[in-house]
């Protein structure tokens, strides 16, 4: 018989105004294995684990059963408090009597009685729980960081500035992400090149920096502490070790029409190219897509024209292993994609443009070189339209809130008239969402200073008449329809996850949200981390967020990082699956269900009648099981048991709460 | 049970209460549990709550052996599909649970006895609905016994 | 069916002689019943068969074969078994050489009287649901075949005996399942008699814990048949011999049989459809259809 020790909190009135102490306390000490049962009035409280520890030790206690709140609330204090009072901290049970009895339950008697259950369920539990000790394993000290925007940058950075060596993966051909294109940051007006390019030439200087540009993660195994990542190095068909960057092959290059990503189609890029000028790093790529090279077998301009010999058409995608301890990642966002929108012309009106066009037309690096035009005729326009919250808390695209939309645009307003002085502009807001740091003094100025004109309603419908864009709405302030006949329409459309970000989760094994943006363990207390242990988030790919949010979602994912990385070993929850080699069978049901590829395929010899027979059977990678127990259930022949959940705990909770029943039912 | 028998039985429902055994997952239903707990939803009191990791975790023998131990009813409730703490346990277990539910159902035990839902960590309001309508149900369909219910 | 027995002794003298395998599997006859036999180099291959009884799902012998070079008699039966066992990985197939029959359908032993006449010229009222159901009676994969090819008639639709319990109320049924539940002696010949019941334990025999009881009460039997359905959702490739072996002639392949079609209309899932099918429960589909859950 185990030795138990059942501890009954009041939580102040919250769980003794509905649930009778006394009882609960009295029919505990009743319990099989029950030696001792108390309650008091705040367990959680000093006195309250004092009582505990002293309980322990005279009762000789091998088990403790907290009725309190939730063990999502407080499972770790009294975890704590057990193992110093020398029990096995999993050998501690929660039994919730509050937010899922006190609280939902008006009824005293009832609410007793559930409680009581629920005390009954937890002795049971407890007497069949193993004394688990962590898991411990060994750390690879190398981080990777994934997408090379400005979260990833300043995650990477302060990885190594904290000595860690730190791959960082970017897709394009350049680091810089969404930031680099961006013209002055609001609410400070900084110019946002000048900020952030000297970030990108520190991490491309950094000695324990690896920039993998041009690359993507293909496949990553492993799990906490070790994963194994397979990068893939397009081929970038410039030799990278010969160019020097001068630039003479994509201004040779007879194909230059070709709209510019980075520039979102605002401007033009040839097929050999570098997004913009203050690229890091500055090497060019080709891209085989639009080469003509590639489509005729004809042209090798940029071949010709290479004093240095670093064309190099035969080059192929690469692949290389790299062991890292942790992963960051930081993809980034993209714009909804307006043109699936009826209300906006599914985009056939040249002049509605997206915030992100906008901000590289008045860049002063951009393919305007900062002035605003009407990309139909390339005139100044008058009276620009700011349309907020385009496909964003629309439930007929995103529920959500874009969050840095209210701030851009009313950015762009404030700069539409800095650069086109007689220029109007008319923003079509639901709310302005100014929750920050200057912010609401910026969109203030906006408004006040530079005579911005704010409307407060929907857009129903855009339309071009007369080489103009009508813009029709409602102001839901004055309750009119207003129409505006605009020069130029700028949307700001909706953030969405980055294009990729769904096969990401799946090569990574981490969830996304019903929009597909990556999940964090905890909405609020586990932010930066991800369910899966090791990956942590940085920037926009766990949701909507402007710069400073991103900088500091990425410092604060270096911080998790390196403190995971500080360590020689790393402890793991015990709570994994355990396969019973005698037993299995190797039908890798197990195999074929984990979604952490936990279970591995492994051989046993044993000895059967006499004669020695090598069986294929199944093992558990403990570094790499997360604990959901989907084997176990899976396995036909009951091989599989996990620690902290096994069966005969699970058992144990069913029968000691219908023991109870089937006694009341013979008694009938 | 006789037609005699059954006629007697509403007389009973009136202080009979289901038992019910509910298991589940920690990351969603039962931080959903909580939530309703939090924001004082009140609700029926006739479920007592298993944690599992995940629904996932959840063997079909478990649903059994509640019924075996005497229970009226049994709910197992995770993460609504796609949002599983471990990506995908719940759209096996979703499977195994298809299984076991045409199995019941064809040897005539109540469909009302099993049952499943999805409640997510946001969802208090949805889990308190949810041991509403599973009471609810349960309070119809009356005790279970295979005893009594399957005599010849 | 003197042709066939000759034919099929040779292959397999052959396949001893010329060393391609270690053990074959048919059936032999003796006191006139036929019933499945091991075969090593030094057996004698005189005794062996093929007729109109030979019921046993030889393929229920290869897990316990594995690693040795196995020759067997397939049926539709047994080649569908085979890709499950393959997709589990307890069989390999290079280390199998197949000897495909035409097979005549298998009479239902209950059907038979002492004394029957010709067992050849039985017609359809003799033979077994299953074979009703056969796509494809010459044996598919064969390596080598032996006897005749013969033509498979158009498959006949649905479940007659599932079909006819379904008809009942929801009471009844659970009247039904429990009057057969109670003649249910636990002898577990029906999982003995399942090619695709290799554990080494089954969950019954877990005692720790133990979640179905031991003892023979109609909902502990009833228990243990349910969830041995559950273990074969997706995999049952139908070929009703736990249902032919039981002693006590419960129809317990019903149970399967209710997931077979179940799982066929729900996902479009045959199973042992080819030797890459996953057993069902162990994949999903995003939009898997249901209509139960809140």
């Amino acid at each position: 018989m185990a030795r138990v020790g059942v501890f009954i909190c009041w939580c102040g009135a919250n769980i003794a105004s509905t649930v009778d102490m006394e009882k609960v306390t009295e029919a505990a000490a009743k319990l099989p294995h029950v030696v001792y049962a108390t309650n008091y009035k705040y367990m959680c409280s000093d006195p309250g684990q004092k009582t505990i520890l002293d309980a322990a030790l005279e009762h000789k206690l091998d088990g403790i059963v907290v009725a309190a709140c939730s063990p999502r609330m407080h499972e770790p204090t009294f975890r704590a408090v057990a193992a110093e009072a020398g029990i096995n901290p999993y050998r501690m049970q929660m039994a919730n009597i509050r937010e899922q009895c006190s609280w939902v339950h008006g009824d005293v008697d009832e609410a007793t009685a559930k409680a009581v259950d629920a005390v009954r369920m937890m002795v049971a539990r407890v007497a069949q729980s193993l004394a688990l000790e962590p898991i411990k394993v060994p750390v690879t000290k190398r981080a990777l960081v994934i997408g090379g925007g400005i979260a990833g940058i300043q995650a990477a950075l302060d990885v190594a500035d904290g000595g860690v060596e730190t791959i960082l993966v970017e897709r394009t051909p350049s680091i810089g992400g969404k930031m680099a294109g961006l013209d002055e940051t609001f609410p400070t007006l900084d110019c946002s090149q000048c900020i952030l390019t000297p970030k990108m030439v520190d991490a491309s200087r950094s000695e324990l920096i690896k920039l993998y540009t041009y690359c993507e993660v293909e496949k990553v195994d492993g799990a906490v502490g070790n994963f194994k990542v397979t990068i893939r190095k397009k081929a970038k068909y410039v030799n990278t070790e010969l160019c020097n960057g001068c630039g003479d092959c994509w201004h040779k290059c007879p194909y230059k029409k070709i709209p510019s990503e980075f520039d979102f189609g605002v401007g033009n890029r040839t097929a050999i190219y570098v997004p913009f000028p203050q690229a890091v790093p500055n090497i060019p790529v080709i891209d085989r897509e639009t080469c003509v090279f590639f489509k005729t077998g004809k042209c090798r301009a940029c071949e010709k024209f290479c004093l240095r010999g670093a064309i190099d058409f035969e080059q192929e995608d690469e692949f290389e292993e790299v062991e890292v301890g942790a992963i960051i990642v930081a993809t980034g966002y993209d714009l909804l994609d307006h043109t699936q929108m009826g209300e906006f012309r599914y985009g056939a009106i040249p002049d509605v443009i997206t915030g992100l066009q906008f901000e590289r037309m008045s860049s002063a690096s951009g393919p305007t070189e900062g002035k605003i035009l009407r990309p139909s005729n390339g005139e100044e326009p008058k009276v620009v339209v700011f349309v907020h919250c385009v496909g964003s808390r629309d439930e007929n695209y995103k529920e959500y809130c874009s969050k840095i939309c209210c701030m851009y645009s009313a950015k762009h307003a404030v700069i539409l008239k800095h650069r086109i002085h007689d220029a109007q502009a008319y923003l079509f807001y639901i709310d302005v969402r100014a929750g920050g740091k200057g912010y609401e003094e910026f969109w203030k100025r906006a408004c006040v200073e530079e005579g911005a004109e704010y409307l407060r309603g929907r857009v129903s419908r855009v339309y071009d008449e007369g080489g103009k864009v009508i813009v029709e709405g409602q102001d839901t302030l004055s309750g009119e329809q207003v129409e505006v006949a605009a020069d130029l329409v700028v949307l700001a459309t909706a953030v969405v996850p980055a294009k990729g970000s769904e096969e990401l989760a799946r090569i990574l094994g981490i969830s996304t949200d019903k929009d597909g943006f990556f999940n964090e363990a905890h909405p609020k207390l586990r932010p930066v981390d991800t369910a899966t242990g090791g990956i942590f988030l940085a920037g926009c790919c766990q949701a909507p967020k402007d710069i400073p949010e991103s900088v500091a979602q990425g410092s604060a994912a270096a911080s998790k990082t390196l403190g995971l990385l500080s360590k020689e070993d790393i402890t793991r929850e015990p709570t994994v699956a355990v396969v019973d080699p005698l037993i299995c069978t190797g039908c890798w049901n197990c195999v074929n269900v984990c979604p952490f590829g936990a279970p591995e395929k492994s051989e046993i010899t044993i000895t059967v009648d006499g004669k020695k027979v090598t069986r294929a059977v199944s093992n558990i990678n403990e570094a790499k099981c997360e604990g959901c127990g989907l084997c176990v259930a899976t396995c036909p022949g009951n091989c599989i048991d996990q620690r902290g959940f096994s069966d005969d705990q699970v058992y144990a909770e069913i029968g000691g709460y219908l023991e109870r029943v089937r006694a009341a039912k013979n008694s009938d | 049970m006789t037609k005699a028998e059954k006629q007697k039985e509403p007389e009973k429902a009136p202080q009979w209460k289901p038992n019910i055994v509910g298991f589940l997952c920690n990351w969603c239903s039962y931080a959903g549990a909580d939530l309703a707990g939090t924001s004082r939803i009140p609700y029926p009191c006739d479920v007592r709550i298993i944690r599992v990791p995940c629904s996932g975790r959840v063997d079909p023998l478990m649903i059994l052996r509640a019924f075996r131990e005497g229970a009226d009813g049994v709910l197992v409730s995770g993460c609504h599909p796609g949002d599983c703490h471990y990506i995908e346990g719940n759209y096996y277990a979703r499977r195994k649970f298809i299984a076991l539910k045409k199995l019941l159902d064809h040897v005539g035990i109540d469909p009302r006895r099993f049952r499943v839902s999805w409640v997510s960590a946001s969802e208090g309001r949805k889990w308190a609905n949810v041991v509403e309508a599973v009471t609810r149900e349960l309070l119809e369909v009356g005790p279970f016994r295979y005893e009594e219910d399957g005599d010849d | 069916m003197a042709t066939i027995r000759e034919e099929l002794q040779a292959a397999v003298k052959k396949l001893f002689d010329d060393d391609k395998i270690d053990y074959f599997v048919g059936y032999a006859e003796d006191y006139g019943h036929t019933f499945p036999a091991i075969l090593t180099k030094d057996s004698d291959p005189s005794r062996l068969t093929f007729d109109r009884k030979s019921y046993d799902n030889l393929a229920n012998f290869l897990p316990e074969l594995r690693g040795s070079r196995v020759g067997l008699i397939c049926k539709q039966c047994e080649v569908r078994t085979l890709n499950v066992l393959a997709a589990e990985e307890q069989v390999e197939r290079d280390k199998l050489v197949v000897v495909g029959v035409p097979c005549p359908a298998m009479l239902d032993p209950r059907k038979l009287t002492e004394g029957a006449a010709d067992l050849d010229s039985l017609d359809e009222s003799y033979w077994q649901e299953k074979c009703r159901r056969c796509l494809e009676r010459n044996t598919p994969l064969a390596d080598v075949f032996v006897g005749e090819r013969v033509s498979t008639p158009t498959p006949a639709e649905g479940w007659p005996l599932l079909e006819e319990v379904e008809k009942m109320s929801a009471e009844e049924r659970l009247a039904w399942w429990r009057r057969q539940m109670s003649l249910c002696i636990r002898c577990y010949a029906c999982r003995l008699a399942c090619p695709l019941c290799y554990c080494h334990q089954c969950f019954v025999e877990d005692n720790k814990p133990q979640w179905i009881d031991k003892s023979v009460a109609p909902e502990n039997n009833l228990h243990y048949h349910i969830i041995r359905a559950v273990h074969l959702a997706g995999r049952c490739i139908e070929c009703q011999e736990c249902s032919r072996v039981c002693p006590v002639g419960i129809p317990v392949d019903v149970l399967n049989n209710v997931l077979s079609r179940d799982f066929a209309e729900r996902f479009g899932y045959v199973s042992g459809e080819t030797a890459e099918t996953q057993p069902a429960l162990t994949r999903y589909e995003r939009d898997d259809k249901e209509d139960f859950i809140l």
